[in-house]
């Protein structure tokens, strides 16, 4: 979700105000983090984007951006496994990278970043929740070289553990609800195969052991799932054919 | 120590005295009656299509305040799910909002109060926290922000749990709670009725629930008797009074000119299964037969093997193995 851009940096200490009454507020999880990323943005010096990665057991996303630049870039990295926004994630540690032309680290990621326009950047690591493996980075891509200076990384730095407090509950909520999906789906698999049995029970007069095993066998002949076969069988009252 | 802490403490002594991971229902059900001022409490689920799910209890009192809840159909536990909000009932009002429900709870057990929670996170829309009280306990003893607290620790602690045995097809471990196990035989019986009485799956409910209340049963009790073939459905379908009546014969008796009235609504012919290989294996010799729904089919003529394959193998009658 781009966002308008203000040329003029806006001040540090004023934003993370913001921030920090906007929490306060009933935000949605997506527009705090998003919120995050804008603000971060605005802060930095020059023509930036910003990304917010998150790490979960490895597996890398880009959960919120301000512009293209920072997704194709994020991307880039994803794609090959490597560079600074997953070794910030991973270490713990920030990373600078001043001139994407001429940094010999990753040298499989610098030429696509420059070739995409981010010619230096900088990632601040998100520790979320260790146990669970999960991390992140706020990642902000400059189109000039040398857009961070000290002061630059210090600002981008206090952005950190907001970020990561937001990131860690859109992943709790995201995990939760997840979660409650696949137990809605156990629940209601469970209780339709319970039903079909029921049916094959009444029609063949077996125990309902055997009506399990006439469903697991129509399953495997069929190649569907169990669940299916059951679905089928107490919406039409056919067993499938196919 | 907080309650929470608590709670955490009598967890980890029931670990130890029954360690079974699907037992942890069970388990969080009886330390939350031994820290709260409460004497019972239960944790149940809702699938869909008005079912109940009871995951364990703190003992047999609780589980039969359930039991008599999912039977009568109403009850501050079913409240609680339905409006998504906590429910503190004191007999008065357990009396005066849900009648049925207050007698059922006199007639069989000690308990006059009950409060109960909605759970939140990973179980919220499905789990509710059912907490019961007996004279002299009041309802009024527990302090809502308390009970609360002990809720997200319930869930928290199925979480935990959850990742440490992660187990992604099935669902949780703990859906194979014995008090589960119990309740999927009325889903079976539902099963039952939609193919011997001809009725969709809410209706099925219904009668089942008229049945064991007028009888003063619990459902479990009669579902497993239906599947047990102690109870021919006839017996059933009499407690439809004036409504239409099951079919004398079996709609499976001439698949060409019977329908069968889906569960889900709509009635269609029902066709026959042809061109599928079956693979059957008879029936083992020992299983305690089964006369389930056999009142209500008066002809063995057809069978697995006819309806689903002509000519395949066709499995034994259960009742033909009986001395």
């Amino acid at each position: 979700m781009p966002s308008s851009h203000d040329p003029q940096p806006a001040d540090v200490v004023q934003a993370l105000e913001h921030l920090a009454r906007l929490s306060l507020r009933g935000l949605s999880m997506d527009d705090l983090l998003q919120t995050v990323a804008d603000l971060a943005r605005s802060v930095m010096p020059g023509d930036t984007e910003t990304s917010v990665s998150l790490l979960v057991r490895d597996r890398p996303t880009t959960v919120v951006s301000t512009g293209q630049l920072a997704v194709d870039v994020d991307e880039a990295q994803y794609e090959r496994d490597h560079g600074p926004c997953l070794h910030a994630a991973r270490t713990g540690a920030p990373v600078h990278v001043a001139d994407t032309r001429n940094d010999s680290r990753w040298p499989d990621y610098m030429p696509r970043a420059a070739e995409r326009g981010a010619l230096s950047s900088f990632s601040v690591p998100l520790s979320i929740d260790v146990d669970e493996q999960v991390s992140g980075a706020l990642n902000i891509y400059a189109r000039q070289a040398h857009a961070f200076d000290d002061d630059a990384r210090a600002a981008a730095s206090r952005f950190g553990p907001c970020a990561a407090t937001a990131a860690s509950n859109l992943h709790a909520y995201d995990s939760a609800r997840r979660t409650a999906e696949n137990l809605r789906t156990a629940l209601d698999s469970r209780a339709v195969i319970d039903q079909a049995k029921g049916i094959l029970v009444e029609r063949f007069r077996i125990t309902p052991d055997q009506a399990w095993e006439m469903l697991a066998g129509a399953s495997m002949h069929a190649n569907r799932k169990v669940r299916d076969i059951a679905e089928h069988l107490v919406r039409t009252g056919e067993v499938p054919t196919e | 120590m907080t309650v929470v802490e608590d709670l955490r403490a009598v967890l980890a002594d029931l670990a130890v005295e029954v360690p079974e991971p699907e037992l942890l229902p069970e388990r969080l059900a009886r330390a939350c009656a031994r820290v709260l001022p409460v004497d019972g409490a239960g944790i149940g689920l809702f699938p869909a299509g008005g079912r109940r799910l009871p995951l364990g209890a703190s003992d047999p009192a609780a589980a039969a305040a359930e039991r008599l809840q999912f039977t009568v159909g109403a009850g501050p536990c079913l409240s609680a799910h339905a409006e998504g909000s906590p429910q503190v009932a004191d007999e008065a009002s357990i009396r005066s909002r849900w009648p049925a429900s207050y007698d059922a709870l006199v007639t069989n057990t000690p308990i006059r109060g009950v409060i109960s929670l909605p759970l939140e996170d990973e179980l919220r829309g499905l789990g509710v926290l059912d907490l019961y009280t007996v004279p002299p306990t009041d309802v009024g003893a527990l302090g809502l922000a308390e009970a609360l607290e002990i809720g997200a620790e319930v869930t928290a602690t199925f979480r935990t749990h959850d990742r440490a045995t992660r187990r992604l097809v099935d669902g949780p471990v703990w859906l194979d709670a014995p008090a589960a196990e119990r309740r999927s035989v009325v889903w079976q019986a539902m099963g039952c009725l939609n193919s011997g009485l001809g009725l969709d799956s809410t209706d099925a409910l219904s009668l089942l629930r008229a049945h064991a209340f007028a009888n003063g049963g619990d459902l479990d009790d009669l579902a497993r008797r239906i599947i047990d073939g102690e109870l021919p459905l006839e017996s059933l379908a009499l407690d439809r009074g004036s409504e239409p009546q099951p079919p004398s014969r079996s709609p499976r008796d001439d698949p060409r000119s019977s329908t069968w009235v889906s569960p889900l609504g709509s009635a269609r012919s029902r066709p026959t299964c042809v061109g599928w290989a079956w693979t059957w294996r008879p029936p083992h010799a020992g299983v305690r037969p089964t006369t389930a729904c056999r009142a209500s089919m008066d002809s063995s003529s057809d069978s697995v093997a006819e309806v689903i394959r002509p000519g395949a193998v066709r499995p034994e009658p259960r009742h033909a193995q009986q001395p």
